[in-house]
C-alpha cells in the first residue's frame, strides 16, 4: 500500500475521490471476475438459466465503467492529477475499458453456453474448461496486482498470457480436426471456437491490465515489449 | 445602560466628542481673531454725546464707541470718582475712542452713561485720517488753500475730495521718488565708498581710482541735489492747501492738506458705502508701509518679510533635509550609529526655538557672519554686513530649526516606496544613485512636500529665535528692491508675528492698537493658511501623479 | 519503422547533465547561499539550456526565487547575504570581483511578482532602460518601445496612448508592460519570478502564451509557485526543496514519472 501513496494528499476530498475510483474498478473487476467463472460453470454444466443471468449482468458491468469514466473525467478536471495520480488515473481509464471489453467476451461466452449441445459435442465444451480457468487465473492475479498495484505480480501475470495463448493454439488444432471428423457439428465447433478466441482476449487484456500496473508503478511504457525484455528492463532497474 | 456601554456606542460619542472639542476651539479661535481683527477695518459710527458732570457743567464728546461695560459703583469710588450711589449698583459706562492726539491729553475716554444727556451720530462728523497724530474727528468747516478759503459756493465735500487726491499724489510722488531715485543714489553713493575703502585697504588704491570714484560720486551728489530740490517743491506744492475742522470743544483746527490721507463720514455712509470702505481699508492694510511706531497705516513690509524669509528657509532647509534623509535611510548602514543619529535628528525637533534663537545669534550672526565680513566686506568694517542679525541667518536659523521634520518625513516617505519599484530600476541595470534620482526622489516628492508644510507652519508662527536673528521692529528697506543685486539678504526684515508682539505690547498706546493686534493676527494666520494651502495644492498634485502601487 | 512525429509542443528533451557549451546560457556550479549564519541554498549546481524556458518550482521558502535571484544579482541588496560558488554567463563568473553589477543586470532582465510599472508613462517606462543608457534619440527610441511592445504583445492595446500613465493599465497589461520594459534592452536572460501570481487567470494564460514566444530571442527561466503553469510554460523544470535541487529534468518526464519521491510528492500534492 505504501507505493499507492493514496492517503497522504493534503487534500482529504483528493483521497476519497481516488480511493472511491480505485473501489469501484476493484468491484468491476470483481463484478467480470464472476461473469467468467459463472460462464465457465455454465457452459460447464449447461446450465441455460445461469447463462441468462449473464447476460443481463453484462449491462450492469456497462454502467460501472460510464460511472468510473465520469468519476475519472472529473478528477482530472478539478484536480489535475500529476505524476502518480495522473498515471493511477490513466492506468484506470485504460482497465475499465478492457474490464468493460471482457465483460462483452464473457457475455458473448455466456451466449455459447445457451446453446444446446449434445453428448457427443460436450466434449468440446470440457476442452474449453482448461483455457477458461487459466485465463481465470490470470484474472484473479491480475486484479489482485491492482489491487496492491504489485508489479513483480503484474510481470508474472504478463508471462502467463504466453501459456494461455498456447493452450488457446492447441484448442484450435483439436478443434479443428473435430471439423475435420464431422462436418455437421462444423456450426457448434465454431461456437466453441468463438468461445475460445474469447477467452484468448480476455487473456490478452489481462496482460493489458498488467501492463498499465506496470506503467503506474514504473512510469514506463512497456507496451509491444517482449516479455523477456520486459523483466529485464524492469528489474534490471530495480 | 450596561448594554449601552456594550453596544460600543459610547466609545463614538467619546471619540467624536474629543473631536468637536477641537474643532470649536480652531474655529472659535479663527472666529474671534476675524470678528476682532475685521471690525478693525469696519467704519464704525461717530457718535456725539452731551454728557453733564456732577458739577452742572456740561460737556461735548466726539468719538467712536469703543467698548461698553458694567461696572459698580463701588470700584468707582474706590478709583476717586465722584459718583453717588449704592455701592452694589452697576453702572453702565462707555470707552470713547476721541482721538485728536495734539488737543486731548488720551486717545480714549471714559463716559458713565448716566450722565449723557444727548447723544447723536450727525452726518456731517468726519473722519479724518492723518500721517501723523492718528485720527481727528470733528466737523470740516472749510478748506483752505495759501490761507484762503476757496469753498466759495462749491460744495465741501467736492472740493475737499479733489484738493485731498492732489495732495495724496503729491505724496506718493514724493515717497516715490525718495524711496525709488534718491534710495537709489544713496545706496550707490555708499558702495562708492565702500569700493574705495576697499582699495584703500588692499593699498591698491590709484590716483586714477580716486579721481574716478570722486567724479562718479560728485556726479551721484549733483544728482541728488537735483532730485532734492524736486522733492522739497513737491512737499511745498502739498503744503499749499489745508483744511479747517472744527473739534469736539468748539475750536477750529487748521489741518495741512498733506498729512491728510482720507476723510470720511461713516455717519453718512450706505451699507455699501462702509463695504467699500471696509475692503479699501483692507487693501490699504495690506499693501501700505506702517505709521506712527507700527500703530496706524499696513503692514505690507511684514507681510513680505514673513513671506520672503519662509521662502528662503525652504529654499535651505529641503534639499538639506532631503539629503539628509536620502543618507540616512538609502546609505547610512544600519547599525546603532545611524539609530542614534535617527534619534538625535527627532530630538532636535524638541529644543525650544528660542535656544536656536541663541545658536544662530553666537554661531552664525557672530561666528560665521563675522568671519565673512572679515574676508568679503572689510571695507565695510567696523559697521557688519554679515556679521549682524538679517533675513539670511533668520532663515538659515529655521532651516535647522525646521531641518527635523523635513528628515523624519522624507525618510518615511521613502520607506513608503515599494521595494519592487527599486528593483525593478536597478534589474534594468540601473545604479543605486540612477534609481534614486529617476524613481525614487519622484515618488517620495509628496512626502517631501508633506515635510515642508509642517517646516513652513512652524516657521512662519516662529518669532522668538527671529527676534534674536534678523527681525526688527521697522525696517527701512526690504530684502528685495531694484538695487543690484536685488536680493539683500544682509538687511534686517519685518515679520507679523513680531509686529504683533511689537504693537500689542511695546507701542505707546496698547489699547488703541488692539484691534491692530487682532487684525495682524488674522492676517498673519491667512498668510500662514496661504503659504500651507499652496504647499498641499503642490503636494496633492505630486500625490495624484504618483499614486501607484500602494493599492 | 514508422517514424512517428511528437504531437506534444514541447521541445525535444535534452541531456541536461551533459549539456554542451554552445547551447548553455547559464552554468550553475556549487552555488550556496548564506543569509547571515542560515542558509538558504546548498551546493547548486545546474545548466540552463539557451532560448528554453526552464522552471524552477517547490514550496515556498524552497530558495527558488533565491537561486533566481542570484542570477542577476539582486541579492547584493540584502544585507549580510554571502554567496559561495559561482554561476557562469558565456563562461564568465558573474560573481568574479571585476563583474559590473549594473552591465550584468542589463544582460540579464528580471520581471517581479507584482506589476512595477514606474510612475511615468507608458513610452518612458519602456524606454527607461535605455535612458540608462543614455539613448536619447527620439527616433532610436520609438523603434524600440515598438519593438519590445509588439515582443510583449501590448502594442495593439497601448500603442494610442503611449503618453498615458502605467498606472492606467489593468494588472496583466501592467505585468507586460513591465515584460516590455525588460525586454527593450535586449537581455540574454529573462527571469521571471512568479510572473502571474498577483494576476487572474486570463492575464496569467496571455502572460503563458507570451512566454512561450519570447524563448524564440531570450533564454526565459521562471519561477512559479503554480505547478501546472510549470508544465505548460517550460522545457525544464527544477524542483527544489528547503534549499536543496532535488530534481531536474524536462518538464514531460519530470511531470509524469518523476524520480524522486519528495518531486512526487510534491506535484501530486502529498504530505512533504
Amino acid at each position: 500500500m505504501d507505493k499507492l501513496n493514496m492517503s497522504r494528499h493534503i487534500s482529504g476530498k483528493f483521497n476519497d475521490e481516488l480511493e472511491a475510483v480505485r473501489n469501484q474498478v476493484l468491484t468491476m473487476g470483481g463484478l467480470v471476475e464472476q461473469q467468467l467463472r459463472d460462464s465457465l460453470r455454465a457452459i460447464e454444466t449447461s446450465d441455460h438459466e445461469l447463462a441468462e443471468q449473464i447476460l443481463q449482468r453484462d449491462e450492469k458491468i456497462n454502467a460501472l465503467e460510464m460511472q468510473i469514466d465520469e468519476a475519472c473525467v472529473q478528477i482530472i478536471a478539478k484536480r489535475q492529477p500529476a505524476a502518480s495520480d495522473l498515471r493511477l488515473i490513466i492506468a484506470i481509464f485504460k482497465t475499465i475499458s478492457d474490464l468493460e471489453r471482457m465483460g462483452d467476451e464473457v457475455e458473448r461466452i455466456g451466449r455459447v453456453a445457451l446453446e444446446s449441445f449434445n453428448n457427443d459435442q460436450q466434449h468440446f465444451l470440457v476442452s474449453l474448461e482448461n483455457l477458461g480457468q487459466q485465463v481465470l487465473v490470470m484474472l484473479q492475479r491480475v486484479l489482485d496486482a491492482f489491487a496492491r498495484m504489485d508489479m513483480n505480480a503484474a510481470i508474472d501475470v504478463h508471462q502467463m498470457d504466453a501459456q494461455a495463448d498456447r493452450q488457446y493454439e492447441a484448442l484450435t488444432r483439436q478443434l479443428m480436426t473435430y471439423m475435420m471428423e464431422d462436418p455437421r457439428g462444423i456450426p457448434k465447433v465454431m461456437n466453441v471456437l468463438w468461445s475460445a478466441r474469447s477467452l484468448e482476449r480476455i487473456g490478452d487484456r489481462c496482460q493489458n491490465i498488467a501492463e498499465y500496473i506496470i506503467f503506474f508503478v514504473k512510469g514506463k511504457d512497456v507496451r509491444h515489449v517482449s516479455s523477456d525484455t520486459l523483466r529485464q528492463t524492469l528489474t534490471g532497474q530495480q | 445602560m450596561k448594554h449601552w456601554f456594550k453596544s460600543g456606542k459610547p466609545y463614538i460619542w467619546l471619540t467624536a466628542g474629543a473631536v468637536s472639542v477641537s474643532l470649536i476651539a480652531v474655529l472659535g479661535l479663527l472666529a474671534l481673531i476675524a470678528w476682532r481683527g475685521l471690525s478693525y477695518f469696519w467704519p464704525a459710527a461717530i457718535h456725539e454725546l452731551e454728557v453733564k458732570a456732577h458739577d452742572g457743567s456740561t460737556q461735548i464728546i466726539i468719538g467712536e464707541i469703543y467698548e461698553r461695560e458694567e461696572v459698580s459703583i463701588e470700584r468707582l469710588q474706590e478709583a476717586g470718582l465722584a459718583v453717588s450711589g449704592n455701592a452694589d449698583e452697576m453702572l453702565e459706562r462707555w470707552l470713547l475712542k476721541i482721538g485728536n492726539r495734539e488737543y486731548m491729553p488720551l486717545d480714549f475716554m471714559w463716559v458713565m452713561a448716566p450722565q449723557i444727556v444727548r447723544h447723536d451720530t450727525p452726518q456731517d462728523l468726519a473722519v479724518i485720517e492723518r500721517s501723523k497724530d492718528g485720527n481727528f474727528y470733528g466737523y470740516i468747516v472749510d478748506v483752505l488753500e495759501h490761507g484762503q478759503s476757496i469753498v466759495g459756493t462749491a460744495v465741501l465735500r467736492d472740493v475737499l475730495a479733489e484738493r485731498m487726491q492732489r495732495a495724496v499724489q503729491l505724496n506718493e510722488q514724493a515717497s516715490a521718488l525718495q524711496q525709488g531715485a534718491i534710495g537709489s543714489i544713496n545706496y550707490q553713493l555708499n558702495r562708492l565708498r565702500l569700493e574705495r575703502r576697499g582699495l584703500e585697504l588692499e593699498q591698491q588704491l590709484t590716483a586714477a581710482d580716486e579721481q574716478r570714484i570722486q567724479e562718479q560720486q560728485q556726479e551721484l551728489q549733483q544728482r541728488y541735489q537735483e532730485l532734492e530740490q524736486k522733492l522739497f517743491s513737491l512737499r511745498e506744492e502739498a503744503n499749499r492747501d489745508s483744511l479747517v475742522v472744527r473739534d469736539m470743544r468748539g475750536m477750529e483746527v487748521v489741518i495741512p492738506m498733506y498729512r491728510v490721507l482720507d476723510v470720511t463720514y461713516p455717519n453718512d455712509m450706505g451699507l455699501f458705502g462702509k463695504l467699500g470702505h471696509f475692503f479699501g481699508q483692507i487693501g490699504k492694510f495690506i499693501t501700505e508701509d506702517p505709521r506712527e511706531a507700527n500703530t496706524e497705516g499696513g503692514v505690507f513690509p511684514a507681510i513680505f518679510g514673513t513671506v520672503f524669509m519662509v521662502l528662503l528657509m525652504s529654499v535651505i532647509v529641503t534639499p538639506f533635509g532631503v539629503m539628509a534623509a536620502i543618507y540616512l535611510h538609502e546609505y547610512a548602514g544600519k547599525n546603532a550609529i545611524t539609530k542614534l543619529i535617527r534619534i538625535a535628528v527627532i530630538n532636535l525637533a524638541g529644543v525650544p526655538s528660542i535656544v536656536y534663537g541663541v545658536f544662530g545669534l553666537g554661531f552664525f550672526v557672530y561666528m560665521v557672519g563675522g568671519s565673512l565680513d572679515q574676508i568679503f566686506y572689510p571695507e565695510a568694517l567696523p559697521s557688519p554686513t554679515f556679521g549682524t542679525p538679517g533675513v539670511m541667518w533668520s532663515a538659515i536659523t529655521l532651516a535647522i530649526l525646521t531641518l527635523p521634520v523635513v528628515i523624519v518625513s522624507t525618510e518615511e516617505g521613502l520607506s513608503r516606496i515599494p521595494s519592487s519599484l527599486r528593483e525593478g530600476s536597478l534589474a534594468l541595470g540601473a545604479t543605486k544613485a540612477e534609481t534614486l534620482w529617476r524613481i525614487i526622489l519622484p515618488m517620495a516628492s509628496p512626502a517631501i512636500m508633506t515635510g515642508l508644510i509642517l517646516a513652513v507652519a512652524r516657521a512662519a508662527g516662529e518669532v522668538a529665535p527671529l527676534m534674536l536673528v534678523g527681525v526688527v521692529k521697522s525696517a527701512p528697506m526690504l530684502p528685495v528692491d531694484g538695487n543690484f543685486p536685488y536680493f539683500h539678504l544682509d538687511r534686517k526684515f519685518m515679520h507679523l508675528g513680531f509686529h504683533i508682539y511689537d504693537v500689542g505690547f511695546q507701542s505707546p498706546n496698547v489699547e488703541a492698537a488692539r484691534p491692530l493686534v487682532y487684525a495682524t493676527s488674522l492676517l498673519l494666520v491667512t498668510v500662514i493658511i496661504g503659504l500651507n494651502l499652496t504647499a498641499i495644492g503642490v503636494r496633492n498634485h505630486l500625490r495624484e501623479k504618483y499614486r501607484s502601487l500602494e493599492n | 519503422m514508422i517514424s512517428v512525429t511528437p504531437i506534444s509542443s514541447h521541445t525535444e528533451n535534452l541531456d541536461l547533465a551533459n549539456l554542451s557549451a554552445d547551447k548553455t546560457a547559464l552554468a550553475i556550479r556549487d552555488l550556496s547561499l548564506h543569509y547571515g549564519e542560515a542558509q538558504a541554498l546548498y551546493d547548486i549546481s545546474m545548466k540552463i539550456p539557451k532560448h528554453r524556458v526552464t522552471a524552477f518550482i517547490g514550496p515556498s521558502g524552497c530558495g527558488k526565487s533565491t537561486l533566481l535571484r542570484c542570477i542577476n544579482r539582486m541579492n547584493d541588496l540584502v544585507d549580510n547575504c554571502r554567496v559561495a560558488g559561482e554561476i557562469l554567463l558565456s563562461d564568465k563568473n558573474i560573481y568574479d570581483k571585476d563583474v559590473d553589477v549594473a552591465a550584468l543586470r542589463r544582460r540579464v532582465g528580471m520581471v517581479f511578482q507584482r506589476p512595477n510599472p514606474f510612475p511615468k508613462s507608458i513610452y518612458e517606462n519602456v524606454v527607461y532602460g535605455m535612458r540608462l543608457q543614455g539613448v536619447n534619440d527620439r527616433r532610436t527610441l520609438d523603434e524600440v518601445v515598438e519593438r519590445s511592445l509588439k515582443g510583449a504583445a501590448l502594442w495593439d492595446e497601448v500603442k494610442d496612448r503611449l503618453n498615458e500613465s502605467a498606472f492606467g493599465l489593468s494588472g496583466g497589461q501592467q505585468q507586460r508592460l513591465v515584460i516590455a520594459r525588460a525586454i527593450a534592452i535586449e537581455p540574454e536572460v529573462l527571469l521571471l519570478d512568479e510572473p502571474t501570481s498577483a494576476l487572474d487567470p486570463i492575464s496569467t494564460l496571455t502572460i503563458e502564451e507570451l512566454i512561450t514566444e519570447l524563448k524564440e530571442q531570450f533564454t526565459v527561466v521562471i519561477v512559479t509557485h503554480n505547478m501546472q503553469q510549470a508544465a505548460r510554460v517550460s522545457d525544464q523544470t527544477a524542483f527544489m526543496y528547503m534549499g536543496k535541487l532535488i530534481e531536474y529534468a524536462d518538464t514531460n518526464t519530470l511531470f509524469t514519472t518523476p524520480t524522486q519521491k519528495q518531486t512526487e510528492d510534491y506535484i501530486t500534492g502529498r504530505y512533504g
